[in-house]
């Protein structure tokens, strides 16, 4: 019996591990290929959230129908957030590149709390509720619904990367930014469009996370945290390291909220941040960069 | 007297060795150039003698102190002092403010500081640029900013990296000079340099690197004519 | 041009202490306190993140690691704040010790992921500990007033105190923007290796930097929760925000900087809440965020850099004006 409730926390946090990961992988993609890290990087999670959440109640689109939608639009806004804050801070200094996606933090979850004020909303009913039963085990669908959806996202993402040639382009321009541009590549086009495949993930994990979290303004601080956890752990610009380093913190913190208490979950998971980060600082799967 | 000496050192990177087993020492108040064909292992002993890499074995020694293992500030702080193939100077400062920052390692005081680096801008020619901002300099003024810089950290031995890199002929006759009057202060110089005709003129000595072992140390006559210096620069197996 | 800086400053202390005597509205008095609190602070990130370039994404640890030890040491244990505030003091450096040394190796984005992770981890622990008041927080005892108990029922001697503070904090900026320590930090700031090149031991200087930063922020925590009699855990964990807005924009790395952007801020926050945030829909918050966004991108430098971008033009203009003179009359 206690092995079941074992298996069930385990089962929880490889779900939400999964998330977590899908939301690393965005992340890891902008500091692999553009050596920016974007802390603003769930707050457009948060974004599409208010999306899906305003599609729902306003215009009774269930998030799964939503979704492609949102995945273009933040699409665009990926894109135009590059081209009219971002690119003034490439090549800087790091200072500002920290500061100013820091702003954009600020600003966005303040305009959240201005649109939509501070009060938890939540979508009822979605298509994905409910749970079904495994044996002994209890899986929430909406769960495994967003756990599926993230491996599909990242595996979709790894081919576009891998397989085809804008793909090659991207990781041409992440491995040597000065070289891109003789062979043909539009380095501005590149970040652009890592900006856009980046939040367009987010965006698809924010349609997910919509169907059974709550939405609010700061909804995107802890995230944000344990997607930077996991990038770091997992090794920038690496997706299967993104996502394998998604999967541990996700476990990792299941367990942890399992056998100590839940609110040290989170103490567990940014001590053990900072432990790995000092003895490898090139994270637990990634290569020295 | 012997001030630098280097014994038997080898640096090994995964399976390659980039410096084996070098032996090499420098006398007081000589100019050394360190030459050899690319990838002879110049810029690495290079940098395990400035701190910036431990060798794998042997010894450095320095002035009569074990530096081998020592951070590079604290080698500085031993009166081994180096210059970088790429510079880097402060853009955001001052040229003065770059050169008081060498000052300060023998003197605190922000006043005795300022001076001993006006006299120094002076020492090399730069006492019009004193105000200007390290972005707005050209990359001569930068070279010898650094080298001002690095002269104000007070060195027995200074290390020249590839100081003539970029430099058109004029700019390379004067960074010559420059080296020339350093060395007048007392300086011992260590230098790595590509370009023959500057470093051929100007050492006392060389040392002649390939493929990490030292294969002659002579005076700059007998160097050149030497058939294993002539064999590694043409590529052929000796 | 030295002596005129000194005779400012005199000028600008006594105006500051003649203030409350005509200015007794208690509410102004307040927007002053906090102005005092807020450079104080905004200084203190500064010497980390601004002179050093150690960017520091949760500087209110060290605010709220001082201002929480004052107050258990107050409540639990009876002990006078003024004793208080020097514990306040020794935890936040020990604090920065325990931070830093591991941390200062970290590269600058990881520096500042682990300073965020760390402020979490503090504010988690102190949230659930029921001795520290947990998430509820700490009530001071209002037995005691007057100045050993560092505890008033005015503003004035607040004022003071916040005011005297302020001017430590000054002092301490003004310290090292003009010795060598200054100099050190830009250095390390823009490029270590070259710091390295020049005998600077930069670990070491970081930790300078970052212990003069956690004893600003803990005396300012320690005033924060006498100030307010009340602490809890989201009062001083939650500030980091506020005191870069501040720094950022009067100007990152300045020496003015903080005192600029809190003697700006402070008033137009207080005048937005009054006739802007009525609807509770944070207008005024939103604007901030915009404007970190705005200055950081177009002026990184702040207010302090638009100045000194006017005066050098203003310099510039003068020269050209006084050059073409100059010929006109060798012409004749």
């Amino acid at each position: 019996m206690e092995n079941m409730i074992i298996l069930q926390v385990i089962l929880s946090g490889i779900t939400a591990g999964l998330v977590y990961g899908l939301i690393s992988i965005g992340l890891s993609l902008i500091w692999g290929i553009m050596d920016m890290v974007n802390f603003a990087h769930a707050d457009f999670m948060m974004l599409s959230m208010y999306f899906t959440y305003v599609a729902w109640s306003k215009f009774a689109l269930d998030p799964m129908y939503s979704l492609p939608i949102i995945i273009i639009l933040m699409f665009v806004i990926g894109i135009v957030v590059y081209r009219n804050i971002v690119r003034k801070t490439v090549g800087g200094e790091i200072v500002t590149q920290i500061l100013a996606t820091f702003g954009i933090v600020v600003f966005l979850q303040n305009m959240a709390q201005f649109i939509w004020s501070a009060n938890y909303q939540m979508i009822r009913n979605p298509i994905v509720s409910g749970s079904f039963e495994l044996g002994d085990l209890f899986l929430h669908k909406a769960q495994v619904v967003s756990g599926a959806a993230s491996l599909i996202t990242a595996w979709l993402i790894w081919i576009f990367i891998h397989k085809t040639k804008l793909g090659w382009a991207l990781q041409a321009t992440a491995q040597n930014r000065g070289a891109a541009p003789l062979i043909g590549i539009n380095v501005n086009n590149m970040f652009s469009l890592a900006w856009g495949i980046g939040l367009a993930s987010v965006g698809v994990a924010g349609v997910l996370l919509a169907n059974y979290y709550y939405i609010f303004p700061q909804v995107g601080a802890t995230f944000q945290l344990l997607a930077l956890v996991a990038v770091a752990l997992g090794g920038f610009g690496s997706i299967p390291g993104a996502l394998l380093a998604g999967l541990t913190v996700g476990i990792v913190e299941a367990l942890s909220g399992f056998f100590i208490e839940p609110a040290y979950k989170y103490v567990v998971v940014f001590s053990l941040y900072i432990i790995v980060v000092l003895i490898r600082p090139q994270g637990l799967f990634g290569t020295h960069h | 007297m012997k001030l630098l000496e280097v014994k038997s050192v080898t640096k090994r990177f995964g399976g390659l060795t980039a410096v084996n087993s070098v032996n090499m020492s420098i006398e007081k108040g000589n100019i050394v150039g360190l030459i050899g064909p690319n990838g002879a292992g110049k810029t690495t002993l290079f940098n395990c003698i400035a701190g910036y890499y431990q060798p794998d074995s042997g010894e450095i020694w320095f002035d009569g102190i074990r530096i081998d293992g020592m951070k590079p500030h604290e080698i500085c702080t031993k009166k081994l002092a180096r210059t970088f193939q790429i510079v880097k100077i402060l853009n955001k400062l001052t040229v003065l403010d770059n050169v008081m920052v060498g000052a300060f390692l023998n003197s605190k005081n922000v006043n005795l500081a300022k001076n001993k680096a006006r006299e120094i801008l002076d020492f090399c020619n730069l006492t019009n640029v004193s105000d200007v901002k390290g972005s707005d300099l050209t990359i001569g003024d930068k070279k010898r900013v650094e080298v001002a810089r690095t002269i104000a950290t007070n060195p027995k031995l200074i290390l020249f990296d590839e100081v003539m890199a970029g430099l058109n002929p004029k700019e390379g006759q004067e960074a010559i000079q420059l080296i020339y009057k350093v060395r007048d202060l007392g300086i011992t110089i260590l230098m790595v340099e590509h370009v023959m005709e500057i470093i051929m003129p100007i050492s006392d000595r060389i040392v002649v690197l390939d493929l990490g072992r030292k294969i002659m140390e002579g005076t700059a006559a007998e160097v050149s004519k030497n058939e294993k210096v002539i064999n590694a620069y043409l590529g052929v197996k000796s | 041009m030295q002596k005129r800086i000194f005779i400012g400053w005199i000028i600008f202390i006594g105006l500051l202490l003649i203030f409350p005597v005509f200015v007794k509205a208690p509410y102004i008095l307040h927007i002053a306190i906090m102005i005092f609190i807020y450079t104080t602070l905004g200084v203190s990130w500064n010497i980390l993140s601004g002179f050093a370039g150690q960017i520091s994404l949760g500087q209110s640890v060290f605010l709220g690691v001082g201002g929480y030890t004052t107050a258990i040491l107050l409540v639990k244990f009876g002990i006078n704040p003024w004793i208080g505030m020097f514990a306040g003091i020794t935890a936040s450096i020990a604090l920065s010790w325990i931070i830093g040394v591991p941390c200062f190796r970290l590269q600058g984005r990881y520096f500042a992921i682990a300073t965020m992770a760390v402020v979490q981890i503090v504010y988690l622990v102190i949230a659930r500990w029921e001795f520290a008041g947990g998430a509820r927080g700490i009530y001071y005892p209002l037995r005691n007033w007057g100045i050993k108990a560092f505890t008033f029922r005015e503003k004035m001697p607040y004022y003071f105190i916040a005011m005297a503070m302020m001017l430590i904090a000054m002092g301490v900026i003004y310290y090292i923007e003009y010795s060598h320590i200054g100099y050190y930090l830009k250095t390390i700031r823009e490029n270590t290796d070259a710091a390295a090149a020049m005998g600077i031991n930069v670990p070491k200087y970081k930790m300078i930097a970052m212990m003069f930063s956690a004893f600003l922020a803990a005396i300012s925590g320690t005033l924060y929760g006498q100030y307010l009699l009340f602490i809890d855990p989201d009062t001083m964990f939650l500030l980091s925000v506020p005191i870069m807005l501040v720094t950022i924009i009067g100007g990152i790395g300045s020496v003015f900087g903080p005192l600029i952007g809190a003697g700006v801020l402070i008033p137009v926050q207080e005048i937005a809440r009054i006739y802007l945030s009525g609807s509770g829909r944070a207008i005024d918050q939103l604007l901030y965020g915009s404007l970190i966004v705005i200055v950081v991108i177009f002026q990184p430098r702040g207010i302090m850099g638009m100045v000194d971008l006017l005066i050098y033009k203003f310099k510039k203009r003068k020269k050209d004006s006084r050059g073409k003179i100059k010929s006109n009359v060798l012409l004749m």
